[in-house]
């Protein structure tokens, strides 16, 4: 089979460490890229606390996997978006986040998704 | 152009709601598995009533003895659910 | 006819996603769409397991995964680094690992993630369960 490049959107809902979704995930977002994928990655309800500093999983035996998110870029990822609602209820400013991102409101994540043409969330 | 399909109750999670919150208008909407219970969920049905594109798989609302009982939801079978997914751009799983 | 890509990212029994993930990719192939694969990530790994014993007045998923990849010529892909964190390991892993129990067996593949990259750049629809 041919392998041409796709559009695709990776969606984190869930908070680290108390689930594997955030690791699989940005192991997915990698792969994907690495496959020569357009990857884009976005950030909501609780998958906010993902990019939150400080963590400090070493005290739960858990991967920092977080540290891997200011490298993205390096794997042509350059596309990252975080819902600012999410992080307003959250009480998060975005300055406490690991990476620079861009903020999209509730209703932006249906017209950034209609460019993208495959979706995975975890 | 997204069919946003959820699969939990929205008694015990919020995907539901949350969906609600980011759904364009011209998205549509599945529920299946313990979603189905969502018609029975009085503050969010009424929400789900407003919407133009609501489906609720067949037979995961007959496995749990959940009816629709309004005109504006309609009723897919997975073979009506896998011409959904196509009719849609792409399908969310939330 | 258009080409699906199903991720099944859930457990087979805990949660009924799986199941569903079957009942799509039976009603798909059945109205001629073709699937282009299966890809089982995460806890869907554990859908590989070979050892599954499904009693016998119980849907047996396993069988039907199988029977459906025979049926209409469908892939059954099992991401290699994700199964085997949940003891889903092939012959080979057994071999290289000095353990002699494995859990993997045709018509279900050990792959990385590059293939599931690949089917679902060939495929009009992905849909994850």
């Amino acid at each position: 089979m041919s392998q041409s490049t796709t559009s695709i959107a990776i969606i984190n809902k869930s908070a680290p460490y108390g689930s594997s979704n955030g690791q699989e995930s940005l192991d997915m977002a990698l792969a994907m890229s690495n496959f020569a994928q357009d990857v884009s990655v976005f950030f909501m309800d609780d998958g906010v606390f993902q990019l939150l500093l400080p963590q400090d999983p070493t005290t739960i035996d858990a991967k920092a996997y977080y540290k891997t998110f200011p490298a993205l870029e390096f794997y042509d990822i350059e596309n990252i978006y975080v819902c600012k609602q999410s992080l307003i209820q959250r009480s998060i400013q975005t300055s406490q986040l690991c990476i620079p991102v861009t903020l999209m409101e509730f209703d932006d994540l249906s017209k950034l998704l209609a460019k993208q043409q495959h979706l995975m969330s975890f | 152009m997204i069919l946003h399909k959820i699969s939990t109750s929205p008694f015990t999670h919020l995907a539901l709601e949350h969906c609600l919150l980011r759904l364009h208008s011209s998205d549509g909407l599945l529920l299946t598995q313990d979603a189905v219970y969502g018609l029975r969920h009085q503050s969010l049905y009424s929400k789900l009533s407003e919407l133009r594109c609501v489906y609720v798989l067949k037979e995961d609302a007959h496995a749990r003895g959940v009816a629709v009982e309004n005109d504006k939801i309609q009723l897919v079978d997975y073979a009506e659910f896998v011409e959904l997914s196509l009719e849609y751009e792409k399908v969310m799983s939330w | 006819m258009a080409s699906f890509t199903l991720l099944v990212t859930s457990a087979p029994f805990s949660e009924q996603s799986a199941y569903s993930a079957y009942r799509f990719a039976l009603a798909a192939a059945q109205a001629k769409h073709s699937i282009n694969g299966i890809f089982f990530y995460q806890s869907g790994t554990l859908n590989g397991s070979s050892l599954q014993i499904t009693p016998s007045n119980e849907f047996d998923l396993y069988s039907a995964w199988k029977k459906l990849s025979q049926q209409y010529q469908v892939p059954l892909m099992v991401c290699v680094s994700a199964a085997s964190k949940r003891g889903i390991t092939t012959a080979e892993d057994a071999q290289d690992s000095d353990n002699p129990h494995f859990s993997l067996a045709a018509p279900f593949e050990s792959v990385g993630l590059g293939e599931l990259a690949t089917l679902i750049s060939n495929s009009d629809r992905l849909l994850q369960f």
